[in-house]
């Protein structure tokens, strides 16, 4: 009896734990994807159930990540934070932030987010400058979230969000090209690219610090392509809820092409400034090789449409309450 | 008409209660108006609860500033579509019972995001018809919201919405 019970509990909770994820993955509307799949352009990646639906995949061809990757279906978007460190009460980081609905504080005037990131499963192992820088940045999502017109992520306002945090945030899809001395990213959030050389040269000893690095790379086997970067530029965010880092960061990325439809990345966060370990944002995160006729559709960051949402929006849900 | 406003004024303590510090709007409750009175826009409080049917569509902007335990249901004509980022909007205005116009903003998520909906630049236009049915400011910002989904929280010209890129009055875009 107590068994059964312990069984039946148990499989609730795992229901309840991945009810979010499951919702996330089934958000399309009957008959859209079938429309969806019939567009030559602005196409938009297959949910999660058609890639398991899929026959196993060819083997992984040898040194090569050519071709278009899909982070949407896995939670690549981690509103709340990385995979592996969500900042959300719940554990999810595919689910967009919002505060839990049995909230006791919800929609009592001036209660936004809290400070700091009591109550989330666990955080990255932050030095005191780590959690002092930590709340000093307002994210929009997460259990810190503010409302839109406090938010002071410097994505909010159009600037680059940088490297790790294009892998960390709206990793949605990518296209990675090589060239004889390059393995070129190209990344679809706010249309932005970075460059990982691999000519053999090394990091740079004092880099001037830039959005997204300077990155090295090397195959260590004919399937892992491992890219070290470092010189990235203080002003950004690690992710969406406003993890900091320092110029010292370094990165470490781990591509595996388990076979020929997938791509796992892991991220290794290395900062003494404001970790006292390295974490690891993101463990064999899953990406799925889309058609190469595949239309990516645009998505910039632009000013002037930032600022009238700013304005129409955000700052009249910021307001204080009339008296 | 009578039963159904005494029933809102009953409910409204109630969700002040549940959710104190908000200002819920002083809607006028009327509902099943004579239908040929098309252009009397109706506003009616549906319920409120748990947002179960809703699903996670705001990646960059949260709900913080919207108290997403309420739903409001409000039928008024659209006058512009903007699809944008971080967030599309739709405006439209509704028009009181006493014939003063309230224009609103709602708001929905990005353009990549909207796309996998099967929303579309093309989805609404100026003159349609809607009924649409959202979350609001928990400041009580008047005349603006955010998009809930589900499978009936808009109707586009009597249609329920979205069901695809080809459910606007105008054809699918052309791939």
């Amino acid at each position: 009896m107590l068994k059964r019970l312990v069984v039946s509990a148990s499989a609730m909770l795992v229901l309840l734990t991945f009810a979010p994820i499951l919702c996330a993955q089934t958000d399309q509307p009957p008959g859209v994807a079938e429309q969806l799949k019939q567009r030559k352009w602005n196409n938009s990646p297959p949910v999660k159930a058609e890639y398991d639906a899929k026959k196993k995949a060819a083997p992984a061809p040898r040194r090569d990540l050519w071709g278009l990757w899909d982070g949407t279906a896995e939670g690549g978007i981690q509103a709340n934070g990385p995979i592996e460190y969500p900042a959300n009460p719940g554990g999810s980081a595919s689910q967009a932030g919002d505060r839990p609905a049995d909230d006791p504080l919800l929609g009592e005037p001036g209660h936004f987010g809290q400070p700091d990131e009591r109550g989330i499963p666990h955080h990255p192992p932050y030095t005191a400058l780590g959690e002092e820088t930590l709340r000093a940045n307002k994210p929009g999502t997460g259990i810190r979230a503010v409302p839109p017109g406090e938010i002071n992520d410097p994505v909010d306002f159009c600037d680059p969000q940088g490297f790790p945090r294009m892998e960390l945030y709206e990793f949605r899809v990518v296209e990675l090209a090589q060239t004889k001395n390059q393995v070129l990213f190209l990344n679809q959030f706010y249309d932005n690219w970075r460059v990982i050389w691999t000519d053999g040269r090394e990091l740079p000893k004092d880099p001037e610090p830039r959005w997204n690095g300077y990155s090295v790379g090397k195959w260590v086997d004919d399937y892992t392509f491992v890219v070290d970067t470092v010189g990235m530029d203080e002003r950004t965010w690690l992710d969406n809820v406003g993890r900091p880092h320092s110029s010292d960061l370094h990165v470490q990325e781990v591509f595996h092409r388990a076979d020929y439809d997938t791509l796992e990345l892991s991220v290794k966060i290395e900062d003494p400034k404001m970790y006292t370990q390295p974490w690891m944002a993101l463990n064999k995160f899953v990406l799925h090789r889309l058609p190469d006729n595949f239309d990516v559709e645009e998505f910039f960051c632009s000013p002037s449409e930032t600022a009238a949402y700013n304005n129409v929006i955000g700052k009249p849900v910021t307001a204080p309450p009339p008296k | 008409m009578r039963a159904k406003r005494v029933y809102y004024d009953t409910l409204r303590p109630l969700l002040q209660t549940r959710f104190q510090g908000i200002r819920l709007p002083a809607f006028q409750a009327e509902i099943g108006s004579d239908a040929m009175r098309n252009r009397l826009t109706t506003i009616f409080l549906v319920g409120f609860g748990l947002l179960t049917v809703s699903v996670p569509l705001f990646a960059h902007h949260g709900n913080a500033a919207y108290a997403t335990g309420t739903k409001i249901t409000v039928k008024g004509t659209v006058t512009e579509w903007i699809w944008a980022n971080p967030h599309c909007w739709l405006k439209f205005d509704a028009k009181h019972e006493k014939g003063e116009m309230q224009h609103w903003i709602v708001e929905a998520s990005n353009p990549p995001d909207m796309t996998r909906q099967g929303w579309a630049k093309t989805s609404f236009k100026a003159g349609d018809e809607v009924v649409v049915t959202m979350m609001i400011p928990k400041n009580g910002a008047a005349g603006i919201g955010r998009f809930i989904s589900g499978p009936n929280s808009i109707v586009l010209n009597g249609q329920p919405f979205p069901s695809g890129v080809a459910n606007s009055t105008q054809p699918a875009p052309k791939p």
